[in-house]
Protein backbone atom coordinates (compact mmCIF):
# COMPACT_ATOMS: atom_id res chain seq x y z
CA UNK A 1 0.00 0.00 0.00
CA UNK A 2 3.02 2.50 0.88
CA UNK A 3 4.01 1.91 -2.98
CA UNK A 4 1.04 3.43 -4.24
CA UNK A 5 0.92 6.21 -1.73
CA UNK A 6 4.76 6.99 -2.57
CA UNK A 7 3.80 6.44 -6.67
CA UNK A 8 0.80 8.98 -6.08
CA UNK A 9 3.04 11.79 -4.05
CA UNK A 10 5.83 11.48 -6.79
CA UNK A 11 2.91 12.02 -9.57
CA UNK A 12 0.98 14.92 -7.25
CA UNK A 13 4.52 16.44 -6.89
CA UNK A 14 5.63 16.54 -10.77
CA UNK A 15 2.00 17.49 -11.82
CA UNK A 16 1.40 14.16 -14.13
CA UNK A 17 -2.11 12.47 -13.94
CA UNK A 18 -2.59 9.82 -11.37
CA UNK A 19 -3.64 7.33 -13.72
CA UNK A 20 -4.05 3.73 -12.70
CA UNK A 21 -2.97 5.27 -8.90
CA UNK A 22 -6.09 7.44 -9.16
CA UNK A 23 -8.23 4.40 -7.95
CA UNK A 24 -6.28 4.68 -4.54
CA UNK A 25 -5.77 8.57 -4.36
CA UNK A 26 -9.70 8.52 -4.30
CA UNK A 27 -10.01 6.34 -1.49
CA UNK A 28 -6.90 6.46 0.69
CA UNK A 29 -7.17 9.80 3.06
CA UNK A 30 -3.82 10.41 3.24
CA UNK A 31 -3.42 10.18 -0.57
CA UNK A 32 -6.43 12.45 -0.94
CA UNK A 33 -4.53 15.24 1.95
CA UNK A 34 -1.63 15.08 -0.38
CA UNK A 35 -3.55 15.97 -3.68
CA UNK A 36 -5.05 19.21 -1.98
CA UNK A 37 -1.60 20.77 -0.97
CA UNK A 38 -0.35 21.71 -4.46
CA UNK A 39 -4.01 23.94 -3.99
CA UNK A 40 -3.04 25.38 -1.00
CA UNK A 41 0.68 26.15 -1.99
CA UNK A 42 -0.78 28.09 -5.01
CA UNK A 43 -2.57 30.44 -2.11
CA UNK A 44 0.35 31.22 -0.17
CA UNK A 45 1.36 33.35 -3.09
CA UNK A 46 1.21 36.69 -2.99
CA UNK A 47 1.25 39.62 -5.48
CA UNK A 48 3.09 41.85 -2.93
CA UNK A 49 3.69 45.54 -4.45
CA UNK A 50 7.22 46.45 -3.95
CA UNK A 51 6.40 50.08 -3.04
CA UNK A 52 7.11 53.16 -5.44
CA UNK A 53 11.07 53.61 -6.55
CA UNK A 54 11.31 50.10 -6.44
CA UNK A 55 14.12 50.06 -8.98
CA UNK A 56 15.63 53.46 -7.52
CA UNK A 57 16.21 52.03 -4.06
CA UNK A 58 17.36 48.43 -5.49
CA UNK A 59 19.70 50.38 -7.54
CA UNK A 60 21.22 52.74 -5.13
CA UNK A 61 21.40 49.82 -3.24
CA UNK A 62 23.35 47.52 -4.91
CA UNK A 63 25.69 50.35 -6.13
CA UNK A 64 26.29 51.39 -2.63
CA UNK A 65 27.21 47.49 -1.27
CA UNK A 66 29.43 47.01 -4.53
CA UNK A 67 31.03 50.30 -3.34
CA UNK A 68 32.12 49.26 0.03
CA UNK A 69 32.89 45.62 -1.14
CA UNK A 70 35.67 47.29 -3.82
CA UNK A 71 36.83 49.59 -0.79
CA UNK A 72 36.86 46.28 1.41
CA UNK A 73 38.95 44.48 -1.39
CA UNK A 74 40.99 47.68 -1.71
CA UNK A 75 41.83 47.85 2.15
CA UNK A 76 42.37 43.89 2.37
CA UNK A 77 44.87 43.74 -0.38
CA UNK A 78 46.77 47.24 0.83
CA UNK A 79 47.03 45.17 4.12
CA UNK A 80 48.17 42.49 3.05
CA UNK A 81 50.86 44.32 1.31
CA UNK A 82 51.84 46.11 4.37
CA UNK A 83 52.15 42.60 5.91
CA UNK A 84 54.32 41.12 3.50
CA UNK A 85 56.48 43.92 3.12
CA UNK A 86 57.28 44.03 7.35
CA UNK A 87 57.73 40.86 7.34
CA UNK A 88 60.60 40.80 4.46
CA UNK A 89 61.90 44.14 6.83
CA UNK A 90 62.29 41.79 9.31
CA UNK A 91 63.27 39.21 8.03
CA UNK A 92 66.57 41.00 6.51
CA UNK A 93 67.23 42.97 9.12
CA UNK A 94 66.99 40.29 12.06
CA UNK A 95 70.74 40.86 14.31
CA UNK A 96 72.87 38.10 13.06
CA UNK A 97 72.64 36.00 16.71
CA UNK A 98 69.37 34.78 15.68
CA UNK A 99 71.06 33.53 12.42
CA UNK A 100 73.06 30.69 14.01
CA UNK A 101 69.50 29.33 15.67
CA UNK A 102 67.30 29.86 12.43
CA UNK A 103 69.90 28.46 9.77
CA UNK A 104 70.47 24.49 9.20
CA UNK A 105 74.32 23.81 9.96
CA UNK A 106 76.21 22.44 7.61
CA UNK A 107 76.81 18.67 8.97
CA UNK A 108 80.10 17.79 10.56
CA UNK A 109 82.61 15.24 8.48
CA UNK A 110 83.65 13.19 11.36
CA UNK A 111 86.96 11.87 9.42
CA UNK A 112 87.86 15.84 8.84
CA UNK A 113 87.24 16.93 12.32
CA UNK A 114 89.07 13.62 13.79
CA UNK A 115 91.97 14.67 11.47
CA UNK A 116 91.67 18.44 12.87
CA UNK A 117 91.80 17.01 16.46
CA UNK A 118 94.65 14.82 16.28
CA UNK A 119 97.09 17.49 13.98
CA UNK A 120 96.86 19.60 17.27
CA UNK A 121 100.13 19.27 19.75
CA UNK A 122 100.17 16.45 22.31
CA UNK A 123 97.84 17.09 25.08
CA UNK A 124 98.48 15.38 29.06
CA UNK A 125 96.01 12.39 29.07
CA UNK A 126 93.74 14.64 31.33
CA UNK A 127 93.78 17.20 29.06
CA UNK A 128 92.87 15.12 25.76
CA UNK A 129 90.19 13.88 27.74
CA UNK A 130 88.74 17.54 28.38
CA UNK A 131 89.67 18.17 24.74
CA UNK A 132 87.42 14.97 23.53
CA UNK A 133 84.57 16.26 25.45
CA UNK A 134 84.88 20.09 24.60
CA UNK A 135 84.77 18.30 21.12
CA UNK A 136 81.80 16.33 21.72
CA UNK A 137 80.08 19.43 23.25
CA UNK A 138 80.91 21.07 19.81
CA UNK A 139 79.48 18.16 17.90
CA UNK A 140 76.48 18.55 20.48
CA UNK A 141 75.77 22.35 19.39
CA UNK A 142 74.89 23.08 22.70
CA UNK A 143 73.66 26.42 21.34
CA UNK A 144 71.24 25.17 19.08
CA UNK A 145 70.47 22.31 21.09
CA UNK A 146 69.22 24.63 24.37
CA UNK A 147 66.80 26.64 21.62
CA UNK A 148 63.17 25.46 21.60
CA UNK A 149 63.00 25.24 18.35
CA UNK A 150 65.93 22.44 18.20
CA UNK A 151 65.34 19.32 16.26
CA UNK A 152 66.36 15.99 18.33
CA UNK A 153 67.09 14.32 15.51
CA UNK A 154 70.15 16.84 14.49
CA UNK A 155 71.55 16.77 17.58
CA UNK A 156 71.70 13.16 17.85
CA UNK A 157 73.30 12.33 14.20
CA UNK A 158 76.77 13.63 14.67
CA UNK A 159 76.85 11.87 17.83
CA UNK A 160 76.37 8.79 16.81
CA UNK A 161 79.84 7.46 15.72
CA UNK A 162 80.30 8.24 19.51
CA UNK A 163 77.80 5.86 21.00
CA UNK A 164 79.43 3.30 21.71
CA UNK A 165 82.08 5.03 23.74
CA UNK A 166 79.37 5.77 26.42
CA UNK A 167 77.59 2.46 26.30
CA UNK A 168 77.23 1.00 29.45
CA UNK A 169 77.87 4.10 31.74
CA UNK A 170 75.37 5.69 34.12
CA UNK A 171 75.57 9.55 33.81
CA UNK B 1 38.92 48.20 -20.64
CA UNK B 2 38.15 49.69 -17.28
CA UNK B 3 35.61 51.73 -18.58
CA UNK B 4 33.68 49.52 -20.95
CA UNK B 5 33.37 47.10 -18.35
CA UNK B 6 31.85 49.26 -16.44
CA UNK B 7 29.53 50.89 -18.98
CA UNK B 8 28.51 47.04 -18.97
CA UNK B 9 27.56 46.69 -15.07
CA UNK B 10 25.52 49.65 -15.07
CA UNK B 11 23.86 48.88 -18.41
CA UNK B 12 23.24 45.25 -16.53
CA UNK B 13 22.16 46.96 -13.64
CA UNK B 14 19.61 49.30 -15.20
CA UNK B 15 18.29 46.26 -17.17
CA UNK B 16 17.94 44.06 -14.04
CA UNK B 17 16.67 46.64 -11.79
CA UNK B 18 13.31 46.60 -13.68
CA UNK B 19 10.83 43.98 -14.11
CA UNK B 20 13.43 40.89 -13.49
CA UNK B 21 14.29 42.80 -9.77
CA UNK B 22 10.45 42.37 -9.15
CA UNK B 23 9.86 39.22 -9.96
CA UNK B 24 12.83 38.65 -7.35
CA UNK B 25 10.94 40.43 -5.53
CA UNK B 26 7.98 38.44 -5.73
CA UNK B 27 10.06 35.16 -5.29
CA UNK B 28 11.99 36.77 -2.75
CA UNK B 29 8.47 37.70 -0.70
CA UNK B 30 6.71 34.56 -0.65
CA UNK B 31 9.82 32.52 0.29
CA UNK B 32 11.00 34.83 3.25
CA UNK B 33 7.88 36.73 4.05
CA UNK B 34 9.49 39.56 5.13
CA UNK B 35 9.31 42.54 2.79
CA UNK B 36 13.26 44.12 4.36
CA UNK B 37 14.74 40.65 3.64
CA UNK B 38 12.79 40.54 0.30
CA UNK B 39 14.65 43.97 -0.74
CA UNK B 40 18.01 42.79 0.90
CA UNK B 41 18.06 39.29 -1.26
CA UNK B 42 17.19 41.08 -4.24
CA UNK B 43 20.11 44.06 -3.44
CA UNK B 44 22.46 41.40 -2.66
CA UNK B 45 21.62 39.65 -5.41
CA UNK B 46 22.03 42.58 -8.50
CA UNK B 47 25.24 43.67 -6.98
CA UNK B 48 26.80 39.81 -7.03
CA UNK B 49 25.23 39.64 -10.51
CA UNK B 50 26.79 42.94 -11.36
CA UNK B 51 30.34 41.80 -10.11
CA UNK B 52 30.35 38.66 -11.54
CA UNK B 53 29.26 40.09 -14.50
CA UNK B 54 32.12 38.29 -16.71
CA UNK B 55 30.78 34.94 -15.64
CA UNK B 56 28.09 35.72 -17.57
CA UNK B 57 28.34 34.42 -21.59
CA UNK B 58 24.96 35.10 -22.97
CA UNK B 59 23.78 38.65 -22.00
CA UNK B 60 20.06 37.15 -23.04
CA UNK B 61 19.97 35.07 -20.14
CA UNK B 62 20.64 37.65 -17.24
CA UNK B 63 17.15 37.79 -16.09
CA UNK B 64 16.79 33.74 -15.64
CA UNK B 65 20.39 33.78 -13.69
CA UNK B 66 19.77 37.07 -11.54
CA UNK B 67 16.77 34.89 -10.34
CA UNK B 68 19.03 31.60 -9.57
CA UNK B 69 20.94 34.26 -7.96
CA UNK B 70 18.31 35.60 -6.02
CA UNK B 71 16.90 32.27 -5.00
CA UNK B 72 20.26 31.66 -3.59
CA UNK B 73 20.35 34.61 -1.39
CA UNK B 74 16.83 33.67 -0.36
CA UNK B 75 18.16 29.81 0.96
CA UNK B 76 21.18 31.64 2.17
CA UNK B 77 18.50 33.77 4.66
CA UNK B 78 16.48 30.65 5.17
CA UNK B 79 19.17 29.04 6.60
CA UNK B 80 20.69 31.19 8.69
CA UNK B 81 16.70 31.97 10.24
CA UNK B 82 16.93 28.29 11.09
CA UNK B 83 20.50 28.49 12.32
CA UNK B 84 19.05 30.99 14.69
CA UNK B 85 16.19 29.62 16.15
CA UNK B 86 18.05 26.33 16.37
CA UNK B 87 20.95 28.43 18.88
CA UNK B 88 17.83 30.51 20.26
CA UNK B 89 16.12 27.03 20.93
CA UNK B 90 19.09 25.57 23.06
CA UNK B 91 19.41 28.74 25.08
CA UNK B 92 17.91 27.78 28.66
CA UNK B 93 14.63 29.51 28.72
CA UNK B 94 14.00 29.72 24.94
CA UNK B 95 12.00 26.40 24.48
CA UNK B 96 12.84 23.20 21.86
CA UNK B 97 15.34 23.72 18.97
CA UNK B 98 12.49 22.53 16.72
CA UNK B 99 9.82 24.76 18.65
CA UNK B 100 7.81 27.39 16.66
CA UNK B 101 9.81 30.91 15.94
CA UNK B 102 10.11 32.69 18.49
CA UNK B 103 12.86 35.57 17.01
CA UNK B 104 11.77 39.14 17.26
CA UNK B 105 10.59 39.12 13.30
CA UNK B 106 7.08 36.84 14.11
CA UNK B 107 4.72 39.58 14.66
CA UNK B 108 6.16 41.57 11.63
CA UNK B 109 5.71 38.36 9.50
CA UNK B 110 2.05 37.62 11.24
CA UNK B 111 1.13 41.08 10.20
CA UNK B 112 2.54 40.90 6.88
CA UNK B 113 1.20 37.15 5.91
CA UNK B 114 -2.46 38.90 6.84
CA UNK B 115 -1.57 41.51 4.77
CA UNK B 116 -0.66 40.06 2.07
CA UNK B 117 -3.13 37.06 1.63
CA UNK B 118 -5.54 37.26 -0.85
CA UNK B 119 -9.27 38.33 -0.65
CA UNK B 120 -11.35 35.70 0.58
CA UNK B 121 -15.44 35.93 1.20
CA UNK B 122 -15.96 37.41 4.73
CA UNK B 123 -17.54 34.55 5.81
CA UNK B 124 -14.84 32.02 4.90
CA UNK B 125 -12.24 34.58 5.62
CA UNK B 126 -11.60 34.00 9.71
CA UNK B 127 -11.10 30.23 8.95
CA UNK B 128 -8.90 30.64 5.56
CA UNK B 129 -6.79 32.67 7.56
CA UNK B 130 -5.78 30.11 10.48
CA UNK B 131 -6.06 27.28 7.86
CA UNK B 132 -3.03 29.65 5.58
CA UNK B 133 -1.43 30.63 8.92
CA UNK B 134 -1.52 26.70 9.67
CA UNK B 135 0.54 26.30 6.57
CA UNK B 136 3.05 28.82 6.72
CA UNK B 137 4.14 27.81 10.17
CA UNK B 138 4.33 24.10 8.55
CA UNK B 139 6.68 25.73 5.79
CA UNK B 140 8.58 27.29 7.97
CA UNK B 141 9.71 23.90 9.60
CA UNK B 142 10.24 22.13 5.82
CA UNK B 143 14.19 22.93 4.73
CA UNK B 144 15.31 25.22 3.22
CA UNK B 145 15.27 23.37 -0.24
CA UNK B 146 12.35 21.81 -0.14
CA UNK B 147 10.00 24.82 1.18
CA UNK B 148 11.64 26.80 -1.97
CA UNK B 149 11.25 23.97 -4.44
CA UNK B 150 7.42 24.08 -3.16
CA UNK B 151 7.33 27.85 -3.52
CA UNK B 152 8.49 27.93 -6.61
CA UNK B 153 6.47 24.83 -8.00
CA UNK B 154 3.20 26.14 -6.92
CA UNK B 155 3.58 29.51 -6.36
CA UNK B 156 5.27 30.89 -9.20
CA UNK B 157 4.68 27.83 -11.41
CA UNK B 158 8.33 27.17 -12.29
CA UNK B 159 9.02 23.46 -13.96
CA UNK B 160 10.93 21.12 -12.35
CA UNK B 161 14.03 21.66 -14.38
CA UNK B 162 13.38 25.42 -13.83
CA UNK B 163 13.83 24.75 -10.22
CA UNK B 164 16.62 22.35 -10.24
CA UNK B 165 18.56 25.14 -11.95
CA UNK B 166 17.47 27.81 -9.49
CA UNK B 167 18.60 25.39 -6.18
CA UNK B 168 22.10 24.45 -8.44
CA UNK B 169 21.14 20.74 -8.40
CA UNK B 170 20.47 17.57 -10.18
CA UNK B 171 17.16 17.22 -11.48
CA UNK B 172 16.66 13.79 -9.73
CA UNK B 173 17.10 15.91 -6.13
CA UNK B 174 14.88 18.46 -7.18
CA UNK B 175 11.98 16.25 -7.97
CA UNK B 176 13.01 14.82 -4.42
CA UNK B 177 12.58 17.73 -2.87
CA UNK B 178 9.12 18.18 -4.04
CA UNK B 179 8.22 14.77 -3.35
CA UNK B 180 9.24 14.79 0.10
CA UNK B 181 8.41 17.98 0.84
CA UNK B 182 5.06 17.71 -0.06
CA UNK B 183 5.05 14.53 1.87
CA UNK B 184 6.29 16.19 4.70
CA UNK B 185 3.96 18.96 4.77
CA UNK B 186 1.34 16.71 4.52
CA UNK B 187 2.44 14.91 7.67
CA UNK B 188 3.26 17.89 10.08
CA UNK B 189 -0.57 19.07 8.94
CA UNK B 190 -2.32 15.86 10.00
CA UNK B 191 -0.04 16.17 12.99
CA UNK B 192 -1.77 19.77 13.91
CA UNK B 193 -5.41 18.42 13.41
Amino acid sequence: MKEVCDIVAERVALGEPLGDAAEHAATCARCRRLSALPTELGATHSETDPGIGFAARMTAGAQKRITVRRHRRVALTLAAAVAATTLGVVFLTRKPSDETVATTPALHDDKAATDTHETKHEPAPDQKVDEDVKFLVQMARTDRAAHRSAHWREIEKPLAPYKHLVKGMTP
Amino acid sequence: MAASRADARSRLLSELAGSPARKGYGIAYDLLRNRAEAEEAVQEALARACESIGDLRDPDAAPGWFLRIVTTMCLRTLRRRRLKRALLGWLPGQGEPDAAPKTEQQPEDIAERMHAMPSEPPREELASREELGALFSHLDQLSAQQRTALVLRYGHDHSVGEIADMLGVELATAKTHLVRGLAKLRDLMEEHR
